[in-house]
């Protein structure tokens, strides 16, 4: 186990030094667990690349898309190739949050009587899969809410922290499908990134049916462990940025909210909402952990821009107007982007 | 046709406001008085065999011995029914009555579907009332355009009578929504019949600027034709028939006003020709059918 004590504080410049081989070896770890998933779940490399990054960048992850487009299975693959505790719960309209958070059972002490004890729900895991997180109503779905930003669980009076490290990947059916509820604003702020699962290509799908219609069913290995995953969310956040490019970042959040002065007439009039702080702070964080992943130990703006989309697609939303228009909000956000950088360098 | 994007993004947040109809159907976010997987605690009752455990209250079962249930209320979707007239005599007047109800129409379907609430279109005129199918998300708000839009409309059968068939349909307590211009000698008896089964009514008295004040058509004779059944009167118009229209006129809106007011629905006014989003604002959020 490579532990992120190898990790030495900055000379007084505030950037650490590190054990190269111990760096080495957790980043030959983290590519064989993005080949050993890939080898399970087929012809999905760059959503593989990104639920990784999410993972290792300290975040949750929505995918959505279709059922049967394989959401579930590359969540399970995780758990098993990183070794995580693994929970999942079907979201259903009759779901209650005590289902997800637990609730107080009676259970004999053993000296006749009987106690109230916390019986603990499927959260307290390592890797929660929230499926089909949009069929519950958004009230349920709010029960996830503390959990994803804080940690912690409060039940029967009290809060609990939940084992670390602890991620949430929830799968959605898109919303113009039966029966499906919109997450709220403030849920769906919480996920670092929304990736689109769609389905493969015939190529992609001739592989797949060769591969998972035999006799033998591929088996993903155990490649990671959580303390590694740790040491790596641990060194995702040392990765410098430098200052030009954390400004284009901040000018890029402020230029897509409709409020602000910075804001285009576009934004003003075809967004309804923009990037959060929170957002901004879950693009930083995204970028840092894709170029640690790339084998850099710095952010570039490549780094940003790369994970731009599943940063951003489900927290800028386009008011009615721009729909009507037919505005692109990934061709808007691209342009925002370019624009910010420009500015700041 | 569809709403002016603008006017939508207003009422994205907007919520229909009720006084007698509850949330009954589906799964929403509005108190139901249905019991069972919720959020409001409703009360307490001795277990029974088939119950959900996970609903047993453990500290009433520590302090009493017995086995209790936490019972909820359901949270569910309200139902919402907009009836459009679609009888030949909506096409009358300029601009034409159908077309400002219609839109109407789309807006108020919109503002269910908006705050997560069901909603079915049924467009009258012909032999049966065409209903859309049960429509909820806001998803669904160009489905719901596009069937309003794709209606094939100025038949022959009478809104009464229309009314009657939709009495089969709402047999649950919903916020029923009329758009209509009540032309038809039965339609007080039909309003009345359908208050009885406990709905949320709102009736919207349709009227073009011609019919609203015929002194505009000029003086002399006049054939006056009814658009559905094509009776025909000959007579000629002087400003003492025009003033006389218009006591009528406005006695009849009198009348509809205090049949949905007995019934505690309410009523309103609108001119083919008035400011569509200006009727919604001032009108309907003004007294609050929807916040």
């Amino acid at each position: 186990m490579t532990v992120i004590s190898t990790l030495k504080p900055a000379d007084g410049r505030g950037e650490p030094r590190m054990d190269r081989e111990a760096l080495d070896t957790l980043l030959k770890s983290l590519r064989d667990a993005r080949s050993e998933i890939g080898r399970v779940v087929l012809g999905q490399h760059e959503i593989v690349e990104q639920l990784l990054i999410g993972l290792i960048a300290g975040g949750h992850v929505l995918l959505e898309g279709p059922p049967g487009a394989g959401k579930t299975l590359l969540v399970k693959t995780l758990a098993d190739v990183t070794g995580l505790s693994f929970s999942r719960v079907q979201f259903t309209p009759d779901l209650m949050p005590a289902d997800i958070t637990g609730s107080l059972v009676l259970t004999p002490d053993g000296a006749g009587h009987d106690v109230l004890k916390f019986q603990p729900g499927p959260i307290f895991t390592q890797l929660l899969l929230a499926d089909e997180i949009n069929r519950a109503t958004p009230r349920t779905q709010s029960a996830l809410l503390e959990a994803m930003q804080e940690r912690t669980v409060s039940a029967a009076g009290t809060s609990m922290k939940l084992p670390q490290p602890f991620c949430v990947l929830a799968t959605q059916n898109p919303i113009e499908m039966e029966g499906t509820y919109s997450l709220p604003e403030a849920q769906i702020d919480r996920f670092m990134f929304r990736i689109d699962v769609g389905y493969p290509s015939a190529e992609t799908l001739a592989s797949i049916l060769h591969a998972t219609t035999g006799a033998e069913q591929p088996v993903a290995r155990r490649i990671l462990t959580p303390e590694e995953i740790l040491s790596i969310q641990a060194l995702v956040r040392t990765v410098p940025i430098a200052e030009h490019v954390r400004n284009a970042v901040a000018l890029f959040a402020l230029a897509t909210q409709p409020g602000a002065k910075e804001a285009s007439k576009d934004v003003q009039r075809f967004v309804r909402f923009g990037l959060s702080p929170r957002g901004a702070q879950a693009l930083v964080m995204a970028a840092k952990a894709h170029a640690l992943l790339a084998g850099r130990y710095n952010v570039a703006i490549e780094d940003i821009r790369a994970v731009l989309m599943p940063a951003l697609r489900h927290r800028v939303q386009l008011n009615f107007e721009g729909s009507a228009e037919g505005v692109s909000l990934e061709g808007l956000i691209s342009k925002l982007f370019e624009h910010s950088v420009k500015a700041a360098s | 046709m569809k709403p002016d994007s603008r006017l939508l993004e207003k009422l994205v947040v907007a919520r229909y406001r009720l006084h007698q109809a509850k949330a009954s159907v589906g799964v929403g976010d509005r108190q139901s008085s249905a019991k069972g997987a919720g959020m409001e605690f409703a009360s307490h009752r001795p277990y029974r065999e088939g119950d959900d455990v996970r609903n047993l209250d453990p500290r009433l079962m520590a302090r009493l011995g017995e086995p209790f249930v936490r019972e909820y209320f359901v949270d569910r979707q309200l139902p919402v029914y907009v009836i459009l007239d679609g009888s030949a005599s909506m096409q009358q007047g300029k601009p034409g009555k159908f077309e400002t109800a219609a839109m109407l129409a789309q807006v108020l379907g919109f503002v269910a579907l908006a705050s997560g609430d069901q909603v079915r279109i049924g467009v009258t005129g012909n032999a049966a009332v065409d209903w859309s199918p049960r429509l909820q998300g806001q998803s669904r708000a160009d489905m719901l355009f596009d069937w309003v839009g794709g209606r094939r409309i100025g038949g022959k059968t009478s809104f009464s009578t229309a009314l009657r068939q939709a009495r089969g349909v709402l047999t649950q307590a919903a916020l029923v929504i009329l758009i209509s211009d009540f032309m038809d000698e039965g339609v007080e008896r039909e309003l009345k019949l359908l208050t009885e089964g406990r709905h949320d009514m709102i009736a919207i008295h349709m009227a073009s600027p011609q019919e609203i004040d015929p002194s505009a058509l000029g003086g002399g004779p006049v054939t006056l034709r009814d658009a559905e059944s094509g009776e025909a009167i000959d007579m000629s118009l002087n400003p003492t028939i025009v003033a006389r229209y218009r006591e009528v006129f406005s006695r009849w809106q009198s009348t509809l006003r205090d049949t949905m007011t007995r019934a505690q629905g309410r009523y309103f006014f609108l001119s083919s020709s008035a400011d569509l989003e200006q009727f919604i604002s001032r009108d309907l959020r003004g007294r609050n059918v929807f916040a």
